[in-house]
């Protein structure tokens, strides 16, 4: 803790308030009071190292009373009875060691026993300045502690919230999946076989993407597209797909695991919604400062979506605001039968 | 004489594995395939068939809100993916249901228990389908439609479509956009299951959407009156107006 606190500077600095504080009272000493120089010199450089080193007492005391519950009676009563024996200490310990000194020095004597009143006034002076800047101290470093340990807890609670948001595979849709592909090998196992590649290799992506912040456009194009081809083959002629993509975006940089969500949500609110057919459309191109991904679906307006709803539209908005600090990157479109979502990723 | 069976999934793959797994079956015969709970509705009151394969999630109408407006229930067995709340349901009754993807033999052994309900029907416990759906709707929390029926027809009301319940005896009264219709259902359970943050109870006898209101005037000491844009004068009780003074 004493280490913490007296990192270099302060030591410095320290050290330099008492050389200043003992030169002013060798100046005093030496021109008002006609002490001569050397017991001027010797007199300040004694109290103040005295000082000094009582001031260490000191910055334990501050330390150990910051960490108990008081009230303010015993706190005062503690700070005085710390006074009293610092100013006590001080000037016996001055006194002692002054006096083995310069004992021959009569005048000397007389002057510093005569100056006591003084000096005790001065060691109160320095004792309650010393207690108020370790006070300070204490209490800067404190709250530099707990910023610091709170950056750290949202640094990892951010991660955490974006692993998670970002690895979740719904298991109604890897249930479903598994059960098209247990039918699809009493009628066609090589489709099934299809299937059970297309699934593991979808789910590869979400594992492995979870530790990672960015993408390309080109593989989360094509880990979107992975989960489009289950889809179509869990309600066939149901999902109707068009993709319209800008050729020279795909290497744009996108989140991982940021499409798939919000395709996701348009198949749920289209295809689980209405019983006939249901277009999905995708459209993505980019400028030099956004790439703009437009994704629509088709839902029926009387059927109240079941539980669930939003759920990947607020994930997703999430994680934007938490890469980009920005709200306005998500913007919904819902028309009467046409539900449209416009995801914009600035070039970072 | 073979059972009647209807499956009912909206994925073609599910409707396939149910009727392939029960080809050369000489128990149940496959008679109608349907892919949403309207199409069902319609071939369950046509066919009435003796069994009825049933997927939970379903566009429209769900597994439970079709048993909910069918006039006869035939026996049913579920079918779900993954819906933790239908699963609850179902345990809570002792409620034999297939888990997706399933096995040839444990079709075989719902089957099984299935034919034996059907055939002593008078001495075996039928499972308690409101009981079931109530708890359904208990797991879930809130509800987000109100399915109601009148004679034959159906009507699936999105709960922001309501403008106001009103209770009539043992029933209450659901006004909406798509009009008025009659549910057997207490106030308790719409206090209880309709959204918390668009619903309130105003009166012992209404719960309104907030959205709806149009004004509000002191009527006497402790009661006001809330108009409703549709026109209503409801009566909110000194209770009723406290709560709702919290959400405006």
């Amino acid at each position: 803790m004493l280490s913490r606190l007296f990192t270099r500077n302060l030591w410095l600095s320290y050290i330099t308030i008492w050389i200043v504080i003992a030169a002013i009272q060798f100046v005093l000493l030496n021109r008002v009071y006609d002490i001569d120089l050397k017991m001027a010199a010797i007199d300040g450089v004694v109290s103040y190292t005295v000082f000094a080193i009582i001031g260490f007492g000191l910055w334990n005391m501050v330390r150990f009373s910051g960490k108990q519950k008081r009230n303010q009676l015993e706190m005062v009563s503690y700070y005085l009875a710390g006074m009293a024996f610092t100013v006590l200490f001080w000037l016996g310990a001055c006194y002692l060691i002054l006096n083995a000194i310069a004992g021959h020095n009569k005048p000397y004597i007389v002057f510093l026993t005569n100056s006591m009143t003084v000096r005790a006034l001065a060691g109160v002076f320095f004792y309650l300045l010393i207690i108020s800047v370790f006070y300070l101290l204490m209490n800067i470093r404190e709250l530099q502690d707990r910023v610091v340990r709170e950056t750290m807890l949202t640094e990892s609670l951010r991660e955490a919230e974006l692993n998670l948001l970002r690895s979740q595979i719904r298991p109604h849709f890897l249930f479903n999946s598994l059960n098209s592909v247990s039918a699809l090998t009493l009628t066609d196992p090589a489709k099934a076989r299809d299937m059970v590649i297309k699934l593991a290799e979808f789910m590869r992506y979400s594992l492995n993407v979870a530790g990672e912040a960015m993408s390309t456009l080109e593989q989360e194009l094509h880990h979107a597209g992975l989960y489009l081809d289950i889809e179509k083959v869990r309600f066939s002629d149901r999902l109707i797909l068009s993709k319209e993509i800008n050729d020279g975006c795909f290497e744009r940089k996108v989140p991982a695991m940021i499409l798939q969500p919000l395709l996701e949500n348009a198949v749920k609110h289209g295809v689980y919604t209405m019983p006939g057919q249901a277009n999905v459309n995708l459209k993505v191109h980019c400028d030099p400062a956004f790439l703009q991904v437009t994704i629509g679906n088709d839902f029926d307006p009387d059927a109240a979506p079941r539980k669930g709803t939003g759920t990947g539209l607020s994930n997703v908005q999430k994680r934007l605001a938490v890469l980009y600090h920005r709200s306005d990157l998500l913007q919904v479109n819902k028309k009467e039968r046409y539900f449209e979502v416009v995801l914009r990723i600035p070039v970072s | 004489m073979k059972l009647k069976a209807i499956i009912v999934d909206d994925e073609p793959l599910a409707r396939e594995i149910v009727s392939k797994f029960l080809i050369g079956n000489n128990k149940v015969e496959i008679v109608e395939e349907c892919g949403d709970g309207f199409q069902a509705l319609k071939a369950i009151r046509e066919l009435k068939p003796d069994l009825v394969f049933l997927d939970i999630q379903m566009p429209k109408l769900d597994g439970f809100e079709l048993l909910e407006v069918l006039e006869q229930r035939p026996e049913i067995i579920f079918a779900t993916a993954y819906d933790q709340f239908a699963i609850k349901a179902f345990e809570m009754n002792a409620v034999d249901y297939l888990l997706k993807p399933f096995s040839k033999e444990r079709l075989e052994a719902a089957l099984e228990k299935a034919v034996k309900r059907i055939e002593s029907k008078a001495e075996m416990p039928q499972p308690n389908i409101d009981r079931m759906r109530e708890q359904y709707d208990a797991a879930r929390g809130t509800i987000d439609r109100v399915v109601t029926r009148l004679g034959s027809k159906v009507t699936v009301i999105a709960v922001d479509k309501i403008w106001y319940v009103e209770s009539q005896d043992d029933y209450v009264m659901i006004y909406s956009e798509l009009g008025n219709h009659l549910k057997e259902k207490t106030m308790k359970y719409f206090e209880e299951h309709l959204p918390a943050d668009t619903f309130v109870r105003i009166h012992r006898s209404y719960i309104i959407n907030l959205s709806q209101i149009a004004a509000i005037e002191p009527y006497t000491k402790d009661t006001h009156i809330v108009t409703l844009k549709c026109g209503a004068k409801l009566r909110a009780s000194s209770e009723g107006y406290k709560k709702l003074r919290t959400y405006l």
